[in-house]
């Protein structure tokens, strides 16, 4: 009996241990938050915000990283031919996201500092593979990081994170970034690196979803998987629509 | 304006009434003035940001719609001349695929856009160019000087016409002629359609009238019939072979533009036809200038994302 009740009582203690030490995995795990995990893109997407949240301790920093998927890596490179301008050659670039963002905290210098610590657009010069006959791979890097950053989608903000104290020697930061309209579907990745003295400390990551959704991929996987029967429903849909104006104007249209 | 629409094959969110907005100008225009809104329509949509090659063949399928009304209203006043209208159509099918296919090497190769702008230029620059100097002389009612000079282009014109073989008559017309005339015109206007998303109305017009000296009560109606069958030809082959017809586009664009030829073709009665005309002509050019400017001057960006976009 005192047997029985020995074996009880220790797998109690063994379940109460456990409980907390998942308790405390958990909270660990949860510290930085992504809301929301998934980013709609339908009918009437404009850009969507994402907030980014979690715990550092208050004598540290945080700065935010935010790749998207692989992008397009073929490119057109224009030059002078005669009076004009057009394509004189074409270039590929490996391995560059479709965005990249990095979000700094409030202070001076952030963006020296993220060279200093490996992160910014700069630093992505080493993860890109460029191939190009007529440009050197500075100046072909350049005019990539131009073009992405007019296309709103390579961005490098200054003061982008806020600190909220959160008693035990903790503070929460939070960084909200409004993804552009130009958005593209895929799988993001959010990472969250803390700094102290100028060192990298630790790092987290969640994912993000974009995803295509409703009508937006219904017409999206039409045209592109079943383009025939695209083409002609949109030619239907036109005969269709022109027919109906026609007998609500009582024949309209010119061309 | 938070009202944004996601065009799915243009990877782009527009603002709703812009676009709808941009489709009611046009089809404002094209009511007052009595032409097709598509050669205004593609740089328009080109200059909101709309990739070249989706927004050309979207306008194509807009036009789809547009003819379609204009053709069932022209058939009811018996103004289409069908046979007419076959010939260069075959012709048109024909110059319409192939033009397809000449945007899809030119993708490959990267020149779409610049042939698309460079076509643009072109024939703005003819059309507004055109309309300018006829509105002048127009308004300073010298139109005794304009008619010598047809006169003598057309009897050799009509030299090189009369010899060609195969001659038949067009009753509705009214004229006797090769089939090879319709059929290679038709053709030429086909390529153009399909380069420049337009449906070829503001070229088949001066075609028919000064080339196949077809009466112009039939002109309009056979036009358009032609119009709505080499459209239907280039949204589907665009559609299939390069995946640049956004419908979502299209039905906003029609939306807008059916409200606007309505409002146009009303105002029209109220105005000054040649004042309206050198309006028009001021703004063709001045898209075209926009456009030539593009291609002339060094881009923003040397570097785009290849095909155009």
């Amino acid at each position: 009996m005192r047997r029985i009740a020995f074996l009880l009582l220790s797998m109690g203690i063994a379940f109460v241990l456990c409980f907390f030490a998942s308790a405390v995995w958990a909270g660990q795990s949860n510290e930085l938050t992504v809301q929301p995990e998934v980013l709609d893109i339908g009918t009437f997407y404009s850009g969507g915000e994402v907030m980014i949240s979690g715990k550092v301790p208050d004598e540290q920093d945080v700065v935010v990283e935010i790749t998207g998927p692989s992008a397009d890596n073929q490119f057109d490179i224009k030059g002078r031919v005669g009076p004009f301008w057009m394509t004189q050659d074409k270039a590929e670039l490996d391995g560059a996201p479709a965005m990249y963002v990095l979000l700094l905290p409030n202070g001076p210098n952030w963006k020296q500092k993220a060279v200093a610590l490996g992160l910014g657009l700069e630093m992505l010069k080493r993860t890109i593979t460029i191939k190009s006959k007529s440009l050197s791979q500075d100046k072909l890097f350049d005019m990539f990081l131009k073009l992405k950053k007019d296309q709103g989608l390579y961005v490098e903000k200054e003061s982008a994170i806020t600190y909220m104290p959160d008693g035990n020697g903790d503070k929460r930061f939070t960084a909200i970034y409004q993804f552009p309209r130009s958005t593209s579907a895929g799988a993001y990745s959010i990472k969250a690196t803390t700094v102290s003295k100028g060192e990298k400390s630790m790092a987290q990551s969640r994912n993000l979803t974009v995803d295509e959704v409703g009508f937006t991929r219904l017409v999206d996987d039409l045209a592109t998987n079943r383009r025939l029967t695209y083409g002609i429903l949109a030619v239907v849909i036109a005969l269709f629509t022109g027919g109906l104006m026609g007998i609500l104007f009582k024949g309209g249209g010119s061309h | 304006m938070p009202w944004y629409i996601y065009l799915p094959i243009a990877q782009h969110s527009v603002s709703l009434p812009i676009v709808v907005g941009l489709g009611f100008i046009v089809g404002l225009l094209s009511g007052l003035f009595g032409v097709g809104g598509g050669f205004l329509m593609t740089p328009l949509l080109i200059m909101i940001g709309i990739p070249p090659t989706v927004a050309a063949a979207s306008d194509s399928n807009q036009i789809v719609a547009a003819s379609a009304s204009g053709t069932y209203a022209h058939y009811r006043l018996g103004n289409v001349d069908f046979k007419m209208g076959i010939y260069l159509l075959i012709g048109g099918v024909i110059g319409g695929t192939g033009g397809v296919q000449i945007i899809r090497i030119l993708r490959q190769m990267g020149n779409a856009d610049f042939l698309i702008k460079i076509t643009y230029v072109i024939m703005l620059a003819f059309v507004g160019g055109y309309m300018f100097l006829e509105s002048l002389q127009g308004m300073r009612k010298a139109t005794a000087a304009r008619a010598t000079v047809p006169a003598k282009r057309e009897s050799a014109y009509m030299r090189i016409v009369q010899s060609l073989p195969f001659q038949t008559r067009f009753d509705k017309s009214g004229i006797v002629l090769s089939p090879v005339v319709p059929l290679f015109l038709g053709g030429l206007v086909g390529i153009l359609a399909a380069i420049m998303g337009v449906g070829g109305g503001f070229i088949m017009v001066p075609v028919m009238v000064y080339l196949l000296r077809m009466p112009m009560h039939v002109v309009v109606g056979t036009s358009l019939f032609q119009v709505l069958f080499t459209c239907i030809d280039v949204t589907i082959m665009q559609a299939y072979s390069n995946r640049t017809v956004d419908f979502v586009l299209a039905l906003l664009l029609l939306i807008g533009s059916t409200f606007g030829a309505q409002i146009g073709a009303r105002m029209s009665t109220r105005l000054k036809e040649d004042q309206l005309k050198i309006f028009l002509a001021i703004l063709v050019l001045v898209v075209m200038v926009k456009m030539l400017f593009s291609l002339v001057f060094p881009p923003h960006n040397l570097l785009s994302l290849h095909g155009g976009h």
